[in-house]
Formats: structure tokens, sequence, C-alpha cells
């Protein structure tokens, strides 16, 4: 008993010792901001200080941003909030509903619309041409996702979509040297694999929005949608809903796909693919870089998505900056010059990992190489991820159903009507 | 008898097998973090997953304590989880007095509606705590943060320490009242001196409460100057990777004080809890 005293003693003692570190502990590494209150108050001398919330991934460029825009404009401070992906839509949204907003936001370009039609985003469009900014320049993909009505409210500087990493010596093994260019071409490479006990690709449904997601682009590539334009009526029992779906679960079941699907998601498949337990992966441009740092001997290629007698439809999404409609209203003006500073192109080359929203940007050397070409070449063939009113609703139904499906709870016709009934009771309250 | 004695023993494995089946269950997690903490990336992925690392290391440790803000958000947290202890022991501890001693009218519905606050689901009131703050300039400062933790602190702490002032026998007050202790005097000099354990581990309670709670320090902070630890851990995570050795590290050094701490107070936790379930 005293033996116990003592280690629960020492290990309370080290719990100070970790204690004591922090306060010692300054460092501003990746994920963090500076230590210190920020706020909107402008400091003497006529300097007006503004708020940019900016996710952690994109940190170490944010902030060589903000040395060169102070250098430029003298007379604006910019502070830093960092966020990270999986609080910051709560962290906004709590923000911009009250009267605590920041000046500037990076958000997700999907995330746009929905926060717009609430009016809680400031029109971008007669703020940035004053601050000179050619929407021109932009996707139009890109920039028709954060419009609402005609108006535009953020600056995409982000824009990408799926595409297929395969492994060149697993393919090479059962006579491929390219990856095949149809879906059926693609399941009868899968065949021959799954004689050997191996599986060719696997399907991300143990986490919710990467599944939903895999089920859009199915529903894309077979000419489908989630929802009537006006958003009143679900369309996730028509034909082309229950062949997406059908593809997913078809695949598992006859053991093309991994059976361990429903506990993947994103993260665990890009694992499973650099560790060579699966062929080939459908994800986005950004796992290069991951992979290239922990599976340096990988012998991989990218192709794009196989579809119906060719290339199969990808849904896109990307990151922009938005200005919140509540901000205060003296610090607009500079916070639009720092929309307008984000969104040149040669600055949003540098801001993102995968492909620029500006055209002139997308001209970039960095973005012509062998591994990204198939990803730009299959934005020709994207849709936007659904930015519907009530979607982070609709969401979870399609959730519920893909896993029935899968697991054979519910036929697929019954997975797709059941799907369709709930959403549109949904849609209806 | 020797039938018996052998029905005990049977008794008694079944119960302590059951019972170490479920501090397995309970376990496991934790276990499985402090493996996790210790594989290098390669380990963290194998197939199939084993406990025991082939290679242990404690880079991941080493990491989170020298590059992360996990340090500094250990020391947000362990100050506001004693200001929102404090605090609320404080203001709670009155409260439950006045419940417990005090009669006038809807006391029984007034010390109900405590433990109803508390039933508020924390999202309702996100928004306007954020207002209120932000209003007071609270916003992203540790003490605005221990603030917003006396809502979730407070019910439950007024609550028990209601139940422990029932507990003590009326004529000890008026025994001392006798000697010429007024109210004060007799709460301070003989109550609290009576309930020192068990008010300890409210505020333990409190303390820990603070410590993990998340969703309120989510909206409330914004930087290192008051995140806390739930919130800090989110930075091994980005959009496009998250890098699980660390995040399990520090998983392991946020969650090894608060258990170690609940071993030393589960004793008087326990009673008080029961005291305060008892006496309603």
């Amino acid at each position: 008993m005293k033996k116990a005293s003592r280690l629960i003693a020492a290990l309370l003692a080290l719990t100070l010792v970790v204690c004591l570190a922090g306060c010692g502990n300054n460092t501003s590494s990746a994920g963090t901001a500076p230590a210190g209150s920020v706020g909107n108050d402008a400091p003497a001398g006529g300097v007006t200080t503004i708020e940019w919330w900016t996710p952690n991934w994109d940190e170490a460029v944010s902030r060589e941003f903000v040395t060169e825009f102070e250098a430029e404009n003298s007379d604006i401070k910019v502070e830093l909030v960092i966020t990270d992906w999986d609080t910051y839509k709560d962290k906004i949204t709590t923000a911009i509903s009250t009267n605590g907003a920041p000046e500037v936001v990076t958000i997700l370009l999907t995330d746009v619309a929905p926060f717009a039609r609430k009016g809680l985003l400031e029109p971008l469009r007669d703020h940035e041409t004053a601050a000179g900014i050619d929407f021109d320049d932009f996707i139009e993909a890109a920039l028709d996702i954060t419009s609402v009505d005609g108006e535009v409210y953020g600056m995409p500087f982000r824009y990408d979509g799926s595409g297929i990493y395969y492994n060149v010596d697993a393919l090479a093994a059962y006579g491929y040297d390219a990856f095949p260019e149809t879906w059926d071409d693609m399941l009868a490479m899968c065949e021959k694999m799954k004689a050997d006990g191996k599986y060719g690709f696997a399907w991300p449904l143990g986490n919710q929005a990467n599944a939903a997601t895999r089920l859009v682009q199915q529903l894309y590539t077979f000419g489908g949608s989630v929802l009537s334009e006006d958003e009143t009526t679900c369309l996730l029992d028509s034909d082309a809903a229950k062949q997406a779906l059908g593809n997913i679960v078809n695949s598992i079941q006859n053991g093309y796909a991994s059976p361990s699907s429903p506990e993947l998601d994103n993260t665990t498949m890009r694992e499973a693919f650099g560790a060579g337990e699966i062929a080939f992966n459908i994800t986005g441009p950004f796992d290069a870089a991951t992979l290239d740092a922990d599976h340096p001997d990988l012998n991989y290629a990218t192709a794009v998505i196989p579809g119906i007698g060719g290339m199969g439809c990808t849904t896109a999404n990307g990151w922009c900056v938005s200005m919140p409609k509540n901000c205060d209203e003296a610090n607009k003006e500079a916070a639009a010059r720092l929309l307008a500073f984000i969104s040149r192109p040669e600055n949003q080359a540098r801001l993102t990992q995968t492909f620029p929203a500006s055209k002139t940007s997308i001209q970039n050397e960095s973005f012509a190489t062998d591994v990204l070409k198939p990803f730009a070449d299959q934005l020709e063939n994207s849709r936007p991820e659904p930015a519907y009113t009530r979607w982070a609703e609709i969401e979870p139904i399609i959730y519920e159903y893909i896993q029935s499906a899968v697991s054979g709870d519910r036929s697929v016709e019954d997975a797709c009507e059941g799907m369709t009934a709930d959403i549109n009771a949904l849609l209806a309250s | 008898m020797k039938a018996k004695k052998a029905k005990h023993v049977l008794a008694d494995l079944a119960t302590y097998l059951i019972l170490f089946c479920a501090v397995l269950l309970v376990l496991m997690p934790l276990l499985w973090i402090i493996s996790t903490s210790l594989k290098p990336s390669a380990e963290i992925f194998a197939k199939p997953p084993h406990w025991i690392p082939n290679a242990p290391t404690m880079q991941n440790y080493i990491t989170v304590l020298t590059e992360s803000a996990i340090p500094t958000a250990f020391l947000n947290s362990f100050l506001t989880g004693l200001m929102a202890a404090l605090a609320s022991l404080v203001l709670g501890g009155c409260a439950g007095y006045a419940f417990a001693r005090f009669r006038f009218r809807g006391n029984k519905l007034l010390s109900l509606f405590m433990l109803i606050s508390q039933m508020l689901p924390l999202t309702v009131l996100m928004i306007p705590m954020y207002y209120m703050e932000n209003t007071m300039g609270l916003i992203d400062t540790r003490f605005g943060l221990a603030m917003a933790h006396l809502i979730i602190c407070m019910p439950l702490v007024t609550w028990m320490a209601r139940g422990y002032f029932q507990g003590i026998p009326r004529e000890i007050e008026e025994a001392a009242m006798v000697d010429g202790c007024n109210t004060l005097q007799t709460l301070l000099r003989i109550l609290l001196p009576l309930l020192r354990p068990a008010l300890a581990a409210t505020g333990i309670y409190a303390f820990v409460s603070s410590w993990n709670e998340f969703a309120l320090a989510n909206v409330l902070t914004r930087s290192l100057a008051s995140r806390t630890v739930p919130i800090a851990l989110n930075e091994f995570s980005s959009f496009f990777k998250v890098d699980w050795g660390q995040t399990m590290a520090a998983a392991a050094m946020i969650t090894l004080p608060i258990i170690l701490v609940f071993m030393l107070i589960q004793k008087q936790f326990v009673e008080g809890l029961a005291s305060g379930a008892v006496k309603g």
C-alpha cells in the first residue's frame, strides 16, 4: 500500500513537471498559435488589427503571408488564430453567429453556401473588385461552389478531386502496365487478384463523410443527383443511385474490395495501400506527399477514376477565404485587402498542397508532375461535393443506409428507397 | 459444510471472473493508447495488429513534450480546473449549506432545478455563453473558461454538498451555537473541518470535469493563452493526416493523472455521491 502511494505520488510529481514545462514552453509548433490574447481592437497609431482564422495544416505558409502582407500594408496588423479540421466548423459557426466574428476565415468550399444562405457571410464581389481581383482568373467550377444567387461569398485558393493511386508492381504481376480505363475492366483485374486471395481496393465506409463522398462520386458517374435543384425532393431512389450503391456493395460482397471496408477511413486506406495490402486506392492528390514520406520504396503511379466506358466522375472540393458578415464594419476594407493578397495566383500556389483555384496559378510547373496530371485531367469530369443547406442532416441518413446495405441487412433497392423516404421526411419537416 | 464452502469459493471465483472481464473491458482502450504511443509509425497500422511494440520508442512522448503545445495546454488545464474547482466549492458549498439547513419556500424545487440544469446539452449554451464572454472580454482567457466550466461543475457540487451537510446531525451545530458561535463561525469552525475530506473529493470532481471538458473550451479558446489539453490534442490531426503515435502519447499523458487522482479519492467520492443520493 505504501509502495502504491509512493508510485502515485511519483507519477503526480511527474504531472507537475509537465505543467512546469508548460510554464516555460513558448514554442510555436505546427498547429499552435502564439500565446497572448487576440482581439479586434485597433491599436494606437492608425493601425487596423484584423483576425484570420486559418487551419493548422496551412499555419506555416499563413505566417509567411502575414509577414509579407504587413510589410506591404503598414496600416494593417493581422493576428492568426489556428483552427483544426475536427473543430473548425463549430468554432466558426459560433463566432459568426454572435458578435465575435473574425474578419477572415479559411473554410471548406462546400461550407460557404450554407453559411451564405443564412446571411452569415459578406458578399465579396464589390469588395474584391475594388481590391483589384480578377474574377475571370478563378476556375469557374470552384467559384460556382462559393457563389449563391450570382454573388461570391468565398475566394477559392485550393480545388481538387479524387483520382486513383495504383501499385505499379502489383498491377504488373497481373499483366497490367496501366490502370484499366473502365469500371468493368477494373473489376476484371480485381477478379484475377481475388483468385490469389488479394483485394484490389477498399472503401472508406468507417467514416461518415468519407463513405457519403464515395457514394456521391459513384452517383455522379451514373449521372444522378442527391436532391432536386430546389432541394425539396430526394433523388436517391433513382436507377443511378441504385447502380451507385450496388457498385459499392457488390464489390465488397464479390471479394474485389476489402471486407474490412466498413471499418476503414481515408487515412487507414492510405496506410493499407502504402503497406501493399490493396493494389489501388481512390483518394485525393494530397496523399502523394504522405505516401512519399511514409513509404519511400512504394512504386506507385496515378490515374483517373474508371467509369462507364471511360473516365468516371469525381466530386471536387477545396478551400477558400471568406469574410463573416458581422465582423467589425470598420475592418472590412482591411480584410478585403488580405483576401485579395491570399487570392493572388502566386500565393494560391504556395498555399495549396494540391491544386490552386487560379487558372494562371495552375500553369505553375509544380502542378505539372506525372503524379498530379491525372488529377488535373480528372477535374474535367468533376462535380462539386454536395453543398445543400441540410447536408449535415442528410449525410448521417445516407451513411446509415450504406452500412446496412453493405452488412446485408437491407438490399441495395431497399436501402435506396429507405434513405430517400427518410431524407424526404427530413426535408418536409 | 465442505459443499457449502466449495459453493462459496465457486461464487467468489465467478464474481472475480466477471469483475476481471469488466476491468479488462474498461482498461482495453487505455492499454491500446499506451501500446500505440510506444510504437514507431510503421508499426501502428501493422496487420495483424499487435499489443507489444516490436521496436518500442519514446520518440512520440519526446516530440509531444518538446515540440508540441501540450505542456502549455497542460498548464492551462491545470489552472482552469483549479479556478473552476475553487469557485464551484465556494459557491456550490454555500448553496448546498443553504439548501440543507435553511427552510424557505421552494427549497426542494430549487435544489432539484440545479440538477435539471445539468441535463441541458452544452451545445444549447454555447452561443449565449460565447456572446456573454465576448461582451465581457473573457474570450480566450483561462478565467473566462473556468467561469464557463461552472455550468458543468456547480450543479453536482451543490447537490453533493447539500447531502454532506444533511449528513451532519443538527445537534452539533446547536451545541456550537450554545457555546456562542454564530452561523458563519459554526460553518467555518465546526462543519467545514468535519467535511474536509468529502469537500476535497467534490473539488476534485469539479477539477476533473473541467479538465475533460471539450465543447465549451473549443469555442471559448483561440490560442495557447487559454487552450486546454482536450483541444490541444487536435494539433496532431489535420485535414490530410493524423499522427496517431503522437496523438496517443498525448492522450496517455492527459489521461493518466486523472486516473491517479480518482484512485486516490474514489472512496470519498463514492461516499459523497451516495450521501447526496439518499438524503434528497
